[in-house]
C-alpha cells in the first residue's frame, strides 16, 4: 500500500475551513427529524393527565378471558368448546400478561406516590427560598 | 449428507441473503448436495430458488445448516433445536437504539436478536463471521466455539454485466457525482452525507450531485426527515433512487466520481467494495468494521464533522496524485477479497469438517 499522510491533509483542510470561513450548517438534521413527532412524547409532568390514566389503568389491567355469553342454547354450547379449546392453547400465556400487567400497575400506582411526595417537596422548597428572600431584604 | 444454508427471509439485493445464495452455489459447484432453505423469499428471487422452512423434518443428524445469523426471527430457536451439525454464519445484528423513536417492531426485532444470538451460542460446532468486528461480538455474545473471519462471498463477474444506458446518459451531464449505496435506515447516517455533501456543493463545487442509491422504504419517518432536511438545506441535486435494478445500480456506480460513507454500524459494508470495484474513490467514517474492510485503503474521516468530510472529498477530486495513490491502494485492497480466494477459504473449512 502507498503512504497517504492523512494527517497532514487534515490539518491543511483545517486550514482551508478557516480560510474560506466554512460552518458547519446552522440546521443539524434533529430539529427537522420526524420521529419524535411520530412519538407525540409529552414534555412535562401533568397531574391530570396522571390521575386519568391511572384511574383508567387500575379498571383495565385484568385481561383474564371472559365468558362467552350467548342467549341461545345451540350458540351457547358452541362458545362454550370454542372457549375450551382456545383456554387450552392460551390460558397460560393470559396468566403471565396479567401478572405482568398487576405488577407493572402496582409499580406505577407507586411511581405516582413518588411524584406526589416529589410535588410536596417542590411546594416545601419554594416556601423555604421564599422565607430566605423576606429573611434576606430585612 | 446435505448442507443447508439457512436464512429467515432471502430478500431481493440483501447483502445477507446473496451471500447465503453465493455459499450455497460455491458448495454445489464442489460437488456438495446444497440447498437453501428460507421462511420467505422475494418473488423477484424465483421460487424455487430454496426450499420452505415450515417443515424442517427433512433435516437428518448427519446433515450441516450453515445458518445465517442477522436479526431477530423465529427461525433462530428452531435452527438452535435442530437435530443436525450446525455452523453459524454472523452477519451482524444493527444495534436497537438507532430506531428508537422511529420503529417500534423494529426496535423489538433488533433486541430479540440480539437475545437470540446469546441463546444459540453453545449450539453450533463452529461458526463464521464476515468480519473480525463480527468475530469479536459473537465471542461477546458467548459463542465458545472456533469462529473463523470468512468475508462475504461478492460476485464481481456480476458487475460486469450490461449497465442501464439511459441512468448512464442522464448521469454524465458533467456534474461531479457524490454516491452512497446502501438501505436508507438510520444507522447509515444519510443525513450526514447529507451535511457533508450540502458544504461540498456550497463551499467548493456547486456543479456536483449526490446519489442516494437503496430502498427509502423501510423506516418511513427516516426518509421523510431525510427529505425535510435537504429541503432546510436548499441543497440541490440529491437524488434517492429507490430501490432499482441491478443494470441501473452498475449505471450510477459507473457514473459516480466519489463514493462517501458516513455510516455509524456496519458489520462488513459491501458498497466499499463495489466501489473499488468500479474505480471510485471511498471515504468513510471510521467505525465498526468498516476501517477492516477498507484495510488502509480509501481515506477514513475520524468523525462526522461534515466540513472536514467535504474537504477531503475536494481533495480527492481536485488533486490526481492523491486520487491515483487511492485508487492504486484500493485496487491492492480489492484482490484480498478475490471470489477464488474466499471460496478456497470456504471449501477448505468445510472440506475439514465434512472430511472430504
Amino acid at each position: 500500500m502507498q503512504e497517504i499522510n492523512v494527517d497532514k491533509i487534515m490539518e491543511e483542510i483545517r486550514e482551508e475551513i478557516e480560510e474560506k470561513g466554512i460552518k458547519n450548517q446552522p440546521l443539524e438534521f434533529a430539529d427537522v427529524n420526524l420521529a419524535a413527532d411520530f412519538l407525540e412524547l409529552p414534555e412535562k409532568y401533568d397531574k391530570d393527565m396522571m390521575h386519568r390514566e391511572l384511574v383508567n389503568l387500575n379498571g383495565v389491567w385484568d385481561t383474564s378471558l371472559e365468558e362467552l355469553q350467548s342467549n341461545h342454547p345451540l350458540k351457547r354450547a358452541v362458545k362454550k368448546v370454542i372457549q375450551k379449546a382456545v383456554r387450552m392453547v392460551v390460558s397460560s400465556h393470559v396468566a403471565k400478561q396479567v401478572a405482568f400487567n398487576a405488577s407493572v400497575v402496582d409499580s406505577i400506582n407507586m411511581l405516582n406516590c413518588l411524584a406526589r411526595e416529589n410535588e410536596e417537596l417542590k411546594e416545601e422548597v419554594r416556601q423555604l427560598k421564599e422565607q430566605m428572600k423576606q429573611l434576606n431584604e430585612k | 449428507m446435505k448442507i443447508i444454508n439457512m436464512i429467515p427471509i432471502l430478500a431481493f439485493g440483501d447483502a445477507v441473503g446473496n451471500d447465503a445464495l453465493a455459499v450455497h452455489k460455491c458448495l454445489k459447484e464442489a460437488g456438495y448436495d446444497s440447498i437453501v432453505a428460507a421462511d420467505y423469499v422475494d418473488e423477484r428471487l424465483g421460487a424455487d430458488i430454496a426450499v420452505s422452512t415450515d417443515d424442517l423434518s427433512f433435516i437428518k443428524p448427519e446433515d450441516i445448516v450453515i445458518y445465517h445469523l442477522s436479526t431477530g426471527n423465529k427461525l433462530n430457536a428452531r435452527f438452535g433445536a435442530l437435530p443436525c451439525r450446525k455452523i453459524v454464519k454472523y452477519h451482524n445484528i444493527t444495534p436497537p437504539d438507532f430506531f428508537f423513536g422511529y420503529e417500534k417492531e423494529t426496535v423489538k426485532a433488533c433486541i430479540a436478536g440480539y437475545k437470540e444470538a446469546a441463546g444459540l451460542s453453545d449450539k453450533p460446532e463452529f461458526a463464521f463471521a464476515d468480519s473480525a468486528y463480527n468475530k469479536s461480538e459473537l465471542i461477546r455474545l458467548g459463542y465458545g466455539c472456533e469462529i473463523e473471519v470468512l468475508p462475504i462471498l461478492i460476485p464481481f463477474e456480476d458487475y460486469e454485466k450490461e449497465p442501464d444506458r439511459e441512468v448512464l446518459e442522464r448521469m454524465n451531464d458533467g456534474l461531479t457525482n457524490i454516491i452512497f449505496t446502501g438501505r436508507v435506515v438510520p444507522n447509515k447516517k444519510q443525513e450526514d452525507v447529507i451535511a457533508a455533501f450540502d458544504i461540498y456543493q456550497k463551499y467548493y463545487n456547486p456543479e456536483s450531485r449526490l446519489i442516494l442509491v437503496g430502498n427509502p422504504h423501510l423506516i418511513p419517518a427516516y426518509y421523510a426527515s431525510l427529505k425535510e432536511y435537504v429541503k432546510a438545506l436548499g441543497t440541490e441535486n440529491v437524488v434517492f433512487t429507490g430501490h432499482i435494478t441491478f443494470s441501473a445500480i452498475l449505471a450510477y456506480y459507473r457514473s459516480a466520481d466519489l463514493f462517501l460513507c458516513m455510516s455509524d454500524h456496519e458489520g462488513f459494508c459491501v458498497p466499499l467494495l463495489e466501489a473499488m470495484f468500479f474505480d471510485v474513490p471511498v471515504v468513510a467514517k471510521n467505525t465498526s468494521a468498516v476501517g477492516e474492510t477498507l484495510g488502509g485503503s480509501g481515506i477514513l474521516l475520524p468523525d462526522s464533522e461534515p466540513g472536514m468530510a467535504a474537504g477531503v472529498m475536494n481533495r480527492i477530486l481536485t488533486d490526481e496524485a492523491l486520487r491515483k495513490k487511492v485508487l492504486d491502494n484500493q485496487r491492492e485492497r480489492l484482490k484480498d477479497f478475490e471470489n477464488g480466494r474466499i471460496k478456497k477459504q470456504l471449501l477448505k473449512r468445510i472440506g475439514s469438517l465434512t472430511g472430504r
